[in-house]
């Protein structure tokens, strides 16, 4: 290894600083100098495909490709001659001999607009004049780099079907210039592997597998293919064409998980949404970038406050509505006051929130987070005597060799960490699997452990004695003696049987732990929401203590970080349901009750202020309602899951509002009544900046129950009963108590509430067929679910992810895992 | 349903007695299709699930090689080639001569003839050019008048 840290390097005479390892196209990018390439993409694994990007080096007989050629000490580069130029259109012109050129070649393009030239020109109507990306199109800049003036061979019309079966999304085949960025995006920066090429030659073509609609192949709808695509072979569906000086763009960060991803919004003139588009390729999910266009776009006009005078609610002025509930506040006792929050993730709004209650001397303080995954963190740790670490600096992920997720489908609950392990994944760092079942992070896994879905404890217990047996090496933590004789009392095929692995799966995964260090450890959720969560901990701990590996906890929903914080402020009650608001109000213990969010109550107090985006049926209910502006609309403040702070620079746009916002409609109030506001409201960063620091403990091996002496079963699936494990999971596709499948039909397609997974093989032989429509009995409700089939799942269990809108549903939520009964709906 | 079982287990019985490392793939592919005549969806969903490779790479692979077929194949299957040596020495008359005797077009199946013929690059046995291989077995130096046999026996042997 060379300690070299820069190279020099000449291009068109020009001395460059390159980085070594950096490729020539690169460092030329870098420097602003332009090298036409339709393949190359930052971010995504070089091809080689379009061959623009040749170039001449001194020394070497032909041109290069720059996309290829790494820079080096004194390497001199042309990027431009008549040479290079000739080579290029040549290539050009056979990439467009099958890519409709009529208006790429036409001389009378500048006057398109005027005379319509292309009615005349082309076979049929088509052309540029007709694309989406008309104006936006990477091969009609090249086109116009190179000078193309006409094109020596005939069109050859692909003449294949368009994909047009899909929501949000259509391919069109026929644009199509096979440059392979869209699957390599799809299957490398991603992980979906969805896309495929298909085919050699000239009848390559993009595909999925056998051909399948998308939505067949397990497609997210993350939209990375239309962020990469230079043409417009991926378009996006009722996206057209729009004068520049007819859009405005607006970035923000999403706040419907806690990936907490940088978006970009596109607004026409009369507000409504073009696009939503992530700041880099691929960093987007349907949720933040077609579910929350459309909603938006179906809740337009702006709303106004509402207010209720004699028992009636009616519309009202901003002004009315913030002095009435002045006048509320007024008029009631701090102790019969309640402030509760939900479902929100922005720092600024929740510190005003809370700082306007302390300011009232309020007590009933809470936050609705069902699962409450920190707090149960939390709890956990000090029952055990344990810490840990809940913040990541992504900057340390290159140092992991190996990564464990459990219980976890990092894909779908924080994309943003799974795009940075995807990087070291690409560089060869391992991925390893536990999970029961519907992980599209598994798919990229390079073993992937199916268990029952409440056995992970066992499952762990039975890689650790595999660990143990391949690595019996010494450790130097606290009761690593006391740790082997128990461990010696548990019979790893016995583990294995009940926990329903494979044994040399269970084999495949301690190598490559042991192969594969450092490891970073990640749990979700679900690792914590089951009666044996205390087992689990214990069981991934202690096979963390034994490889040295990092833990980490990953909440998919948002907000959970700054819970966390605020409630040691606070004095604020994270609490998992709504149950206790509800008995302190039929108890009149709560008289004036202020919701910012979304909240399902069973009955109104005497005053009830609701504050939130969109006017659903909740707000029914309310005294006065403050509609308070979007996400999209506001600069706030937001944690992500591995405790970073993020917001968009306020000074570089200006922002166009429908509404107030939380904070402004809070200080408002704040100005009227009148309190003054601490100073953490205003200091939002520094003050939870300060909160954020670790406490030091040592690591000492947990105690773990003996087996337990369960009789030996038939083993699992144990639907012969009738009765199946359905793990219960969260959806997120939901805004300001608005989800978006029943909005709208286009995202019902691709994720439903209402789905109830199931084995495939298994769910056949008992007779259920897909689209099927059942009845799931739990003790506590019974819910009307459609059947959804997957080959995926772990035999004799089933998944749904219900919206939390209610609290039977929260119930089931927070049990984690249910015994249900399926019946056929007559 | 129990055809469905049978094929798994063939699969499942070509599976186990390899590795499973990404390198043995492509053995395995070419197992099954000789095994079976062609590389069925489940085959290579099994395979994926077994290699821990994604399907869609798999079905890439499978489509990108003719010597995979993703449906049934014919009973009898001649194949030509038309690599740059067997071009030379007019393997193109032979795809005329086949074109003629069966009634078919290069690419084309005949399933009530139970007869594929197709046209491949290269064989990579130049020294035998022209090349016509009739159900796996090599024709080399082949005429254009030995085809009629060739042919002949294809549909007395069908009609058994």
């Amino acid at each position: 290894m060379s300690s070299v840290d820069k190279v020099r390097i000449k291009i068109n005479n020009r001395m460059l600083e390159a980085k070594p390892g950096m490729t020539v196209l690169e460092c030329a990018r870098k420097n602003g100098i332009y090298i036409p390439a339709l393949c190359y993409l930052e971010g995504l694994p070089v091809r080689t495909a379009c061959r623009l990007c040749l170039v001449e080096i001194y020394g070497k007989p032909q041109p290069l490709p720059a996309c290829q050629v790494k820079v080096e000490e004194g390497l001199e580069i042309i990027t431009s001659s008549p040479e290079l130029e000739e080579l290029r259109r040549a290539i050009l012109e056979l990439i467009l001999s099958e890519h409709p050129y009529f208006c790429l070649a036409c001389q009378e393009k500048n006057v398109c607009k005027e005379l319509k030239v292309t009615m005349a020109r082309a076979l049929e109507t088509g052309g540029c004049v007709f694309c989406p990306r008309d104006g936006d199109c990477e091969l009609q800049k090249v086109v116009e780099y190179l000078k193309i003036k006409r094109i020596p061979y005939d069109y050859k019309d692909r003449n294949r079907q368009l994909w047009l079966s899909d929501p949000f999304i259509i391919h069109n085949p026929n644009l199509c210039i096979t440059c392979g960025r869209c699957l390599r995006a799809c299957a490398e920066l991603r992980g979906e592997n969805v896309l495929t090429f298909s085919g050699r030659g000239e009848n390559i073509a993009v595909d999925t597998f056998f051909h399948r609609g998308l939505r067949e192949s397990g497609c997210s709808f993350c939209g990375a293919c239309l962020d990469v695509c230079p043409v417009a072979a991926f378009s996006e569906r009722g996206v057209y064409p729009a004068a520049a000086d007819s859009i405005y763009e607006q970035s923000f960060i999403c706040q419907l998980c806690s990936s907490a991803c940088e978006l970009r919004a596109e607004f026409y003139e009369d507000g409504s949404i073009r696009r939503i588009k992530p700041a880099s390729p691929g960093a987007a999910c349907a949720r933040g970038r077609f579910g929350f266009r459309e909603v938006f776009n179906r809740r337009l006009p702006p709303s106004s406050p509402l207010l209720r005078q004699n028992g009636r609610q009616s519309h009202s002025s901003r002004e009315r509505a913030l002095a009435a509930v002045v006048e509320a506040i007024r008029k009631y006792k701090p102790e019969e006051i309640a402030f509760v929050s939900a479902g929100l993730a922005a720092a600024r709004s929740l510190l005003a929130f809370y700082s306007l209650a302390e300011a009232l001397g309020v007590k009933n303080l809470f936050y609705l987070a069902p699962g409450d995954f920190y707090g149960k963190l939390s709890d956990l740790e000090e029952r055990l005597g344990i810490s840990i670490v809940r913040r990541l600096n992504l900057e340390e992920l290159p140092k992991f060799q190996s990564f464990f997720l459990v219980d976890l489908d990092i894909l779908s609950e924080g994309l943003t960490l799974w795009l940075e392990i995807k990087k070291s994944l690409n560089s060869g760092a391992r991925l390893l699997v536990l999970d029961s079942g519907l992980n599209r992070s598994a798919r990229t896994a390079d073993v992937y452990l199916k268990c029952h879905p409440e056995k992970k404890a066992l499952a762990l217990l039975a890689i650790t004695r595999t660990v143990l047996t391949a690595a019996p090496g010494l450790s130097f933590y606290r009761g690593y003696p006391e740790f082997l004789e128990r461990l010696k009392e548990i019979s790893v095929d016995r583990a294995v049987r009940e926990a329903g692995l494979q044994p040399e799966k269970v084999k495949k995964a301690a190598d490559l732990l042991l192969s594969s260090s450092p490891s970073l450890f990640l749990f979700g959720e679900r690792f914590l929401r089951q009666p044996a969560a205390g087992e689990n901990l214990t069981a991934l701990w202690n096979l963390a203590l034994k490889l040295e590996a990092r833990l980490l906890p990953v909440q998919a929903a948002a907000g959970g970080f700054l819970a966390e914080r605020l409630k040691k402020k606070f004095k604020l009650r994270v609490l998992e349901s709504l149950e206790e608001i509800d008995r302190m109000i039929e108890a009149g213990k709560i008289k004036f009750l202020y919701v910012l969010g979304d909240l399902a109550l069973r009955r109104k107090p005497e005053f009830l202020v609701v504050q939130k985006p969109f006017q659903t049926a909740e707000v029914g209910l309310a005294d006065v309602y403050l509609p308070s502006a979007t996400f999209i609309e506001e600069n706030t403040l937001v944690v992500d899951a591995t405790g970073r702070f993020k917001k968009i620079d306020s000074g570089k746009q200006e922002l166009r509002q429908r509404n107030m916002t939380n904070e402004e409609i809070l200080n408002n109030l704040a100005e009227r009544i009148p309190v003054r506001l601490s100073e953490t409201a205003s200091h939002p960063e520094f003050y939870l900046k300060e909160e954020m620091t670790e406490k030091e403990f040592t690591a000492s091996y947990l105690p773990f129950p003996p087996a337990a002496e369960e009789p030996e079963k038939g083993g699992f699936p144990a639907t012969d009963s009738g009765s199946i494990t359905i793990i219960v999971g969260r959806n997120l596709d939901v805004y300001s108590g608005v989800s978006f499948a029943r909005e709208m039909e286009s995202f019902r397609a691709i994720s439903d509430p209402d789905w109830l997974w199931l084995n495939e093989a298994q769910a056949r032989s008992l007779g259920f067929e897909e689209g099927q429509k059942v009845f799931l009995e739990t003790g506590d409700c019974r819910l009307e679910l459609e059947v959804r089939l997957s080959p995926e799942l772990f035999p004799g269990c089933g998944v749904i992810f219900p919206i939390l809108d209610d609290s039977v549903k929260v119930k089931l939520y927070n049990q984690g895992s249910i015994s249900a009964t399926i019946k056929v709906k007559q | 349903m129990k055809d469905k079982e049978e094929e798994r287990e063939k699969v499942r019985a070509l599976l186990s007695v390899l590795p499973p490392e990404k390198r043995y793939l492509m053995l395995f592919l070419h197992r099954v299709q000789r095994e079976t005549g062609w590389v069925t969806e489940e085959a290579q969903r099994m395979a994926a699930e077994y290699f821990a490779v994604p399907v869609s790479e798999i079905y890439g692979l499978v489509t990108f090689y003719s010597a995979f077929r993703t449906e049934p194949g014919s009973k009898n299957e001649i194949t030509v080639c038309q690599g740059t040596a067997c071009h030379l020495r007019g393997s193109s008359r032979l795809v005329e001569e086949l074109t003629r005797l069966l009634g078919m077009k290069s690419g084309q199946e005949k399933p009530e003839k139970g007869v594929s013929l197709k046209t491949v690059s290269c064989l990579g046995c130049c020294a035998l050019a022209p090349v016509v291989v009739v159900n796996g077995k090599y024709f080399g130096r082949v005429r254009a008048d030995q085809l009629s046999e060739i042919a002949g026996k294809l549909q007395t042997r069908n009609d058994e």
